[in-house]
């Protein structure tokens, strides 16, 4: 077997049995830093492999998160179908919003993105009837989960915990998959080389669309996953505060391995409960730290984890290859 | 021979800059046209125009028969018109491998597949003896950033040729070389051009590359054709001559 799959599935497994051992407050904790993994990895999508920074994904993320809340205090709450709906109502609005930017390169891209980003929060804030303006919708069901005959409560926290977990555990191993694929490939060359795909017979726009619609579906699912997780929602999650944590998360961890924003996003997250209970600058911290490191270290931790294992292989392949160790 | 490459009237200005001032050409089935000129002649606009990189301001453009004027670039590669580029443009961080299988895995409309593993992809092998017929099948898993400027060229060549063209455009595919990266770069188009049967249409400056391959020589001068014909034709040609102020060509002559 591959030798990341088994590290994956170590993390699985570490991630099963972590939990058994702590507190409400951190399992807690644990779960959020999943759905956040989850929001990074899907960022990371357009952004390590496309080659596309944007700054508008919390978008997509609140998107999920308002129509996963809806769906559960309407007339059929059930966990799954939010989450699908969630999903595919963000994916919807990222095909819409991705047509219109996917043309822009670059700074243009991130700018158009923001700016679309900031409209969804303005609708979000300014649609009253439907999402509540700026108090949020609260009081969101963590409805049980049917299995067959057997029924299962998702309000325990640790039930919840369990139920993220093979969500996003899902969701992080399609979006692996798509990394590996031939669509990956063709994103990869995107990345490197937007003009130049045209002339292989490769219709660019029509690529960083799929990234930016894909990308939109799984921050879309995060969302989903939060809105129950939460219990309340607000407008600031589709804040591009939030976007710029994504952002954050995945250079903190490095863009150009699959696992670095996952990584990011539990560093951040724990550096964040971290600094928060000792003092109330706490962004201003994690920022420092950030500019540092991307400074210090511009793969990331993921990156610089990667490498050193690739010098203790002697291997010449670069870290912007996650997972490429094959030979013909 | 049937014509493949038909060109009727095509124009480009920029402002006051006449970079394609009509240009009518055909291009027979497995000729090997060579396109030369002085710097600045046109020679460059005219394969952006022909590949959908630009469009004309005038002028159409004919692909065994079909009009293609217009045409976004990757529908025209699809048609079976490739092309390479002045300056060399491959993918860095994938390997020499990885740049050769994409356009393979686009020849099957499979890079929209997001499930398999690409590495498991049977259009591997297509891309690897794509590579080997450029004479890099060592330099498979290299990233293209690693590879000298000559194999970026010639995995550049492999890219266009995986892509199944009828006729392919190649920009300079020597320039920026040393004299014996030359030799190799362009011994190995020759063998391509021999033995896969594409049609080829090159641009060069070299002229004893050009005399020694080519089938025909087009002579490009402000965006005109200035002499059209076999080389012996074109080398004793007296306005090709005045053109080069008897340099390079006159010295041979
Ligand atoms: N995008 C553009 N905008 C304005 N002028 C341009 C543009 N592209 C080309 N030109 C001009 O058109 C003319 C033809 O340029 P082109 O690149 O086609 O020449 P070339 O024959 O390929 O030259 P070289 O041998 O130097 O590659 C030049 O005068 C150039 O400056
Ligand atoms: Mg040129």
């Amino acid at each position: 077997m591959d030798r990341s799959v088994v590290a994956w599935l170590v993390l699985l497994a570490a991630a099963a049995v972590l939990p058994l051992g702590l507190g409400e407050f951190h399992v807690h904790l644990l779960t959020e830093i999943l759905i956040l993994a989850l929001f990074a990895a899907a960022f990371n999508l357009l952004f390590g492999y496309t080659g596309l920074l944007s700054f508008g994904q919390a978008a997509y993320f609140a998107v999920g998160a308002y129509t996963s809340a809806l769906w559960l205090k309407g007339p059929w709450p059930s966990l799954p179908l939010a989450l699908a709906v969630g999903a595919l109502l963000a994916a919807a609005v990222a095909l819409v919003v991705g047509y219109l930017c996917v043309r822009r390169d670059e700074i243009y891209f991130a700018m158009v993105t923001l700016a679309f980003g900031q409209l969804i929060f303005v609708v979000i804030w300014r649609w009253r009837e439907v999402t509540g303006g700026s108090d949020g919708i609260g009081g969101i069901p963590r409805p049980p989960l049917h299995l067959g005959l057997a029924e299962v409560a998702l309000a325990p926290t640790l039930h919840f915990y369990y139920f993220a977990l093979a969500v996003v555990a899902a969701a992080l191993y399609v979006l692996w998959r798509i990394t590996r694929s031939p669509l990956g490939l063709t994103l990869q060359a995107v990345r490197d080389n937007a003009r130049r795909v045209d002339y292989l017979g490769v219709p660019m726009g029509r690529y960083r669309l799929a990234a930016f619609t894909v990308s939109g579906l799984f921050c879309g699912l995060a969302g989903a996953l939060f809105a129950p997780y939460q219990g309340t929602i607000t407008p600031d999650l589709s804040d591009w505060m939030r976007s710029a944590e994504a952002v954050m998360m995945t250079l903190l961890g490095g863009p150009q391995v699959f696992g670095g924003p996952v990584l990011g996003a539990a560093l951040m997250t724990l550096l964040k409960d971290f600094v928060a209970s000792e003092t109330e600058y706490w962004p201003l911290l994690v920022g420092t730290a950030v500019v540092l490191l991307v400074l210090f270290l511009p793969g990331g931790v993921g990156g610089a984890l990667w490498a050193m294992k690739k010098q203790g292989t002697g291997q010449e392949t670069a870290p912007a290859r996650a997972g490429a160790e094959e030979a013909v | 021979m049937d014509v493949v490459l038909k060109i009727e009237g095509l124009r480009k200005h920029f402002g006051s800059v006449r970079a394609v001032d009509g240009i009518d050409l055909e291009v027979r089935e497995g000729e090997f046209t060579a396109v030369i000129g002085p710097n600045g002649a046109g020679k460059t606009t005219f394969f952006h125009l022909v590949t959908g990189a630009a469009a004309p301001d005038e002028g159409r453009v004919y692909l065994a028969g079909q009009d293609i004027t217009g045409w976004p670039p990757a529908s025209i590669v699809r048609a079976g018109l490739a092309r390479t580029f002045q300056i060399t443009s491959v993918f860095p961080d994938l390997t020499a491998l990885e740049n050769v299988l994409l356009p393979c895995l686009a020849r099957q409309n499979h890079t929209a597949r997001f499930w398999p593993d690409h590495a498991r992809h049977p259009a591997r092998q297509t891309a690897f003896a794509m590579l080997k017929r450029v004479g890099l099948a060592g330099d498979a898993d290299r990233p293209c950033r690693m590879m000298s400027h000559a194999d970026q060229k010639l995995v550049e060549v492999a890219m266009a040729l995986a892509t199944e063209p009828r006729v392919l455009l190649l920009d300079e595919p020597a320039a920026g070389l040393a004299p014996g990266e030359t030799d190799r770069v362009i011994g190995t188009l020759r063998d391509v051009a021999a033995s896969e049967g594409v049609t080829m249409v090159l641009i060069e400056h070299d002229m004893d590359i050009v005399f020694s391959m080519a089938d025909r020589v087009v002579v490009l001068h402000q965006g005109r054709v200035l002499a059209d014909g076999p080389p012996e034709d074109i080398r004793r040609n007296p306005t090709v001559k005045e053109v080069y102020l008897g340099g390079t060509f006159a010295g041979r002559g």
